[in-house]
């Protein structure tokens, strides 16, 4: 059989992943990505600390295979805690998942799986890779994460393996507790490994201590409601955190980092009947004006749209509006459970609902 | 690939010379007692650990009595480093039990220059101001360059400062160094069992206890004693000292020369087991990787819990920052090996050069 990286987290869904694929007599090689030095390995809620790599190795030391920690934490470092900052800083919402799957793991990881003569890299997503090759929504439309997996190319598709693609997360667990991997009870990983606490906003005061973000909380038409500690703690879309005082609910509907402004309003002024992408993965575009479903973003309803033949920057229009376009992040197609393709938010389409 | 991996990581540690084995399997099979017993089952280990004792005097040119057993060379340099009194000094290529030692004493952590050689201009001086210790790796676990240590033993000894030379390397593979106030000795690396090392010192120099208990090796190492690796590590003081080895190791570095490696420390004088080599846009520990899978056991340099590689604070210190492959021989291995390791070293470079470097710009 071949031989096959095993992309292994120290969670229980690559951990199934791995003892799935030696079960069915592949030679499997473990691989452990380290991508930053946690902060504290007793805090090890996120995944890459010392205890998940020790995890991790449990598994494949139960499993009796090989078993490797790559240090990956310079490109980590560039790739997405960089493009975090940059893209907070630049009044946007960045999404670091889809960076690491984009950069490192089917990029960087895939370059390194192929330079230890393997066949292919296997991981513990939740979607599927179909002919072509082209990539699926999950078997399970709740697990599905094909939305953090659009900028795989070609060749990455063609080399890679997503065995839970087909599974649901109980099929997962029962295959763990049957082949008696430690990692069987393990919870969830949190969002951004790299930032424990979740606090977005003091990682990027700490990583760029000259900046002062500091501003106004205006409406729309420029009155002054507030003050803010940085405009990067904002994204399209919140409520929570404003401070400011108002009749009825206001959200931020766009952040102006050369103002330095936070522009809130109410619900009302979010809905778009477009978006503006760049840079853009295809797996199957679709022709112009051809209804296809939208996400915009993580575990966000499919919603119709259509794109115009742009080729750098395309234009997705919604049949009807959506809510919130959040710059940053990604917008994915699909036909049915097939992803076309996917881009980078740059802009919402200016003419309102 | 081979059911039985080719292992080139002696410096790390070694499999159990043969000698070692006939002497320590009846002390873990029959003569399992306590050295420190007050009955017949404490005979056999006790003069078990007392021949030991007097095998590694000999190697060492010490007096018997004046060496401590403990549980390696890891305990032997936090021993001689922690119980010091005053400043102590050391080189930036020590093993890190004796730098992050020093460095916990708020010690001085001397230079070394491109060949890893310690720089000793700066060593003058620094003596001159006095000290309570200087710790000296004599011959380095990753590079395999091997100080000068005459030279050194003489300015120190002309301070007044007394030196230490960590020696875990050298132990079944070289003769002792002559002179020296402090030497820390294990025997793993060259045929012994892990467990067990020692420190050494001259006649009537200063030694303060790390462990308190059961009044051990005359109260200066508490715990009850571990026969075995003890027994083991005399045998390798007794270990001829053969250097067949080095043919097959510079046949290696040379394959690897070819493959277009530079060989670190090669100005220096160095172990005749070890090649330490940089191959320039190869990361090391996925040159380690790909020797593994292929059946070739090789070392990044130290590693961490995790098992990640670490930068080499070694080569850092040398002015190199890129990683190395270390490829350490011993006892056990054989011209076959070395060929073999050799096609399976122009495979894996090949294929890792073939991918180029890594962009993830974009």
């Amino acid at each position: 059989m071949a031989r096959v990286v095993a992309a292994m987290s120290g969670g229980v869904d690559s951990s199934v992943v791995a003892a799935l694929l030696h079960e069915q007599g592949h030679e499997v090689i473990g691989v452990h990505m380290k991508l930053h030095d946690a902060p504290d390995p007793d805090k090890a809620g996120h995944c890459c600390g010392l205890d998940d790599a020790l995890d991790a190795r449990s598994v494949a030391d139960r499993l009796g295979i090989a078993f490797h920690v790559l240090d990956l934490r310079e490109a980590f470092r560039k790739a997405v805690m960089e493009d975090l900052s940059k893209t907070y800083l630049a009044g946007a919402t960045p999404n670091p998942c889809i960076q690491c799957n984009g950069v490192l793991k089917f990029r960087v990881l895939l370059n390194r799986a192929i330079a230890l003569g393997a066949e292919s890299l296997a991981t513990g997503h939740y979607a599927q890779i179909t002919e072509g090759p082209g990539l699926a929504r999950a078997l399970d439309h709740d697990k599905d994460q094909s939305y953090f997996l659009f900028p795989m190319s070609h060749e990455a598709l063609s080399r890679t393996l997503f065995p839970l693609g087909g599974m649901t997360k109980t099929e997962v667990r029962a295959h763990a507790h049957r082949l008696g991997l430690v990692t069987a009870d393990k919870a969830e990983s949190q969002e951004i490994c790299f930032i424990p606490d979740q606090d977005h906003g003091r990682f990027i005061a700490e990583q760029h201590p000259g900046v002062d973000g500091s501003g106004d909380i205006v409406d729309s038409s420029g009155r002054v409601l507030g003050q803010h500690k940085g405009y990067w703690r904002y994204t399209v879309g919140q409520r929570r955190g404003l401070g400011v005082a108002a009749p009825f609910k206001l959200y931020v509907e766009r952040v102006e980092p050369d103002t330095k402004r936070v522009v809130v309003g109410g619900a009302e002024g979010l809905w778009h009947t477009g978006l503006v992408a760049s840079r853009w993965t295809w797996m199957d575009r679709p022709e112009p004006g051809e209804i296809v479903s939208a996400r915009i973003r993580h575990n966000g309803h499919l919603v119709a749209a259509s794109i115009d033949d742009g080729e750098k920057l395309v234009t997705v229009r919604f049949e009807d509006p959506v809510w919130a376009v959040a710059p940053g992040q990604a917008v994915v197609l699909y036909r049915g459970d097939q992803v076309l393709g996917g881009g980078w938010i740059r802009r919402a389409v200016e003419d309102k609902a | 690939m081979s059911d039985v991996p080719i292992y080139l990581d002696h410096n790390a540690t070694s499999p159990p010379h043969p000698a070692v084995l006939d002497v320590a399997l009846p002390l873990i099979q029959e003569h399992w007692g306590n050295t420190g017993s007050a009955h017949s089952l404490a005979r056999a280990p006790h003069a078990a650990v007392e021949h030991a004792r007097g095998q590694l005097a000999t190697w060492a040119g010490a007096r018997a009595k004046d060496l401590v057993f403990c549980s390696g060379a890891t305990e032997a340099n936090n021993l001689v480093v922690l119980g010091a009194s005053g400043r102590v000094l050391c080189t930036a290529t020590e093993h890190p039990s004796v730098l992050e030692a020093v460095q916990l004493r708020g010690g001085l952590v001397l230079p070394v220059d491109g060949d890893g050689l310690l720089d000793l201009e700066c060593l003058e001086e620094e003596l001159s101001k006095g000290a309570g210790l200087l710790s000296v790796l004599a011959a380095n676990n990753e590079t395999g360059v091997r100080q000068d240590t005459e030279t050194i033993y003489a300015m120190a000894k002309a301070a007044g400062v007394p030196l230490h030379l960590d020696c875990a390397q050298l132990v079944g593979r070289h003769e002792a160094p002559e002179n020296w106030d402090y030497m820390t000795v294990t025997g793993h690396k060259a045929g012994g069992l892990k467990g067990a090392g020692a420190l050494l010192r001259r006649q009537g120099l200063a030694l303060q206890a790390l462990s308190y208990g059961g009044g051990q090796e005359r109260g200066y190492r508490a715990g009850t004693l571990n026969p075995a690796p003890i027994a083991s590590l005399g045998v390798v003081a007794t270990l001829s000292h053969s250097s067949e080895i080095k043919t097959l190791r510079d046949q290696l570095e040379a394959a690897c020369v070819s493959l277009g490696a530079r060989v670190t420390g090669a100005g220096a004088p160095r172990l005749w087991n070890t090649c330490n080599v940089v191959f320039e846009g190869i990361q090391s520990d996925m040159l380690v990787v790909g020797l593994d899978l292929e059946g070739v056991c090789a070392s990044a340099g130290s590693a961490c819990s995790s098992g990640a590689a670490k930068a080499s604070g070694v080569l850092l210190s040398m002015g190199i920052d890129h990683s190395a492959l270390r490829l350490s021989l011993g006892w056990s291995t054989q011209a076959q090996d070395i060929a073999r390791a050799i096609e399976v070293l122009k495979v894996v470079v090949a294929r890792q050069r073939a991918l180029g470097s890594e962009s993830w710009h974009g």
